[in-house]
């Protein structure tokens, strides 16, 4: 079942940090989330593998894969791709 | 004519079977005391296998795949070495995005069950810790850990490999024969740790990991953590259930005894 993260908990989470871990396939990619990502995060409630796919643009993908071949990873590992709440 | 065993590990019941081998029925038949021997702690008279691996002494390559996995070894050490990792991928292959996989030892309180997973990288001392710490507490694994979302630990009290204990470089060692503790409740995760070995660590160092830290420690040590519906949600969940992980950097198992009696108790 898709999870859906709303705005309001997004933000919650936003304002502790902005950091954000996304796994492709068996491969951790981890970044930093900037104030447009959290404005485009936060404009509509977003499934978990939306806000990974949009990490992953936002801080590319992992260490010696390409984005458009993490993007094509994604597609299938979307998945299991989640975005991990970041800690303070 | 076969002869086969009924093993369980991390929660999946394995049939061994041992093939007509190349060298003589009595060669066969000392291949399975021995497996009977080396695998006494994993082995059940009955449950319906999940999964088969074929074993044969002689040359040459293995049965057709068919037969699921088979294992050749020239000799009865080899094989069984062979056999042990063989056995782990098969058990692991019916575990894949059902549970948490790590590949880390654990011990347990013997009494209370509550049990502490170690994770760390091939060489890094597990087997070693886990023989140490098992003179008190009780085995659960040196190998593979298999998680639930409730902490349960699913046990795999495997054969261990010890440096010297034949004539190749390593051998299967039964853990009755090395007199580890045996497991008789259910293990639940209490603590979960980073081992970090570095020789000449004058002493132990102990950090406290931040979730995205840890996580990021935890999935290579992870068997296809992908596969699971939700992996980095489980191991965060995972997590909360131990409240954080800690890195531990030693350089000799007995210096972190006192850490672990601090987690689990002190062993009867």
């Amino acid at each position: 079942m898709t999870r859906y993260v709303t705005a309001g908990e997004l933000l919650d989470v936003l304002e502790q940090g902005a950091e954000a871990l996304v796994l492709v396939d068996d491969r951790l990619v981890r970044g930093s989330i900037v104030a447009a990502d959290i404005l485009w995060l936060c404009s509509t409630p977003r499934t978990f593998e939306e806000i990974a796919h949009h990490c992953l643009q936002a801080f590319g993908p992992p260490e010696g894969i390409g984005l458009s071949e993490a993007t094509q990873r994604s597609i299938d590992a979307l998945l299991a791709a989640s975005v991990l709440r970041a800690e303070p | 004519m076969s002869r086969s065993l009924l093993l369980r590990g991390i929660g999946v019941t394995a049939e061994l079977i041992v093939d007509d081998g190349a060298f003589g029925a009595e060669q066969d038949a000392l291949l399975l005391d021995e497996l009977r021997h080396v695998w006494a702690r994993c082995l059940v008279t009955d449950g319906s296998p999940e999964t088969t691996v074929h074993l044969r002494l002689g040359d040459g390559s293995p049965s057709a795949p068919d037969r699921g996995t088979t294992v050749v070894g020239r000799d009865i050490e080899s094989l069984l070495t062979s056999a042990t990792q063989s056995i782990t991928h098969a058990l692991l292959a019916q575990r894949l995005g059902l549970r948490l996989l790590l590949h880390a030892g654990c011990v347990a309180h013997p009494t209370s069950g509550d049990a502490l997973v170690f994770a760390a990288g091939g060489g890094t001392g597990k087997t070693t810790l886990t023989i140490g710490l098992s003179s008190r507490y009780a085995y659960v694994t040196d190998e593979t850990v298999s998680i639930d979302a409730d902490g349960l630990i699913e046990p795999y009290p495997k054969p261990l490999s010890i440096v010297g204990a034949g004539r190749y470089h390593k051998g299967e060692r039964s853990p009755d024969a090395l007199g580890l503790v045996p497991l008789s409740v259910q293990p639940v995760l209490r603590g979960l740790v980073l081992l970090n070995r570095v020789p000449d660590a004058r002493e132990v160092t102990v950090e406290e990991l931040s979730l995205l830290d840890a996580v990021e420690g935890i999935v290579p040590q992870s068997s296809s953590v992908h596969l699971l519906p939700d992996p980095l949600q489980t191991i965060a969940a995972t997590i909360d259930l131990v409240d954080g992980v800690q890195r531990w950097t030693y350089s000799e198992w007995e210096s972190l005894r006192p850490l672990v009696e601090e987690r689990l108790g002190v062993a009867p």
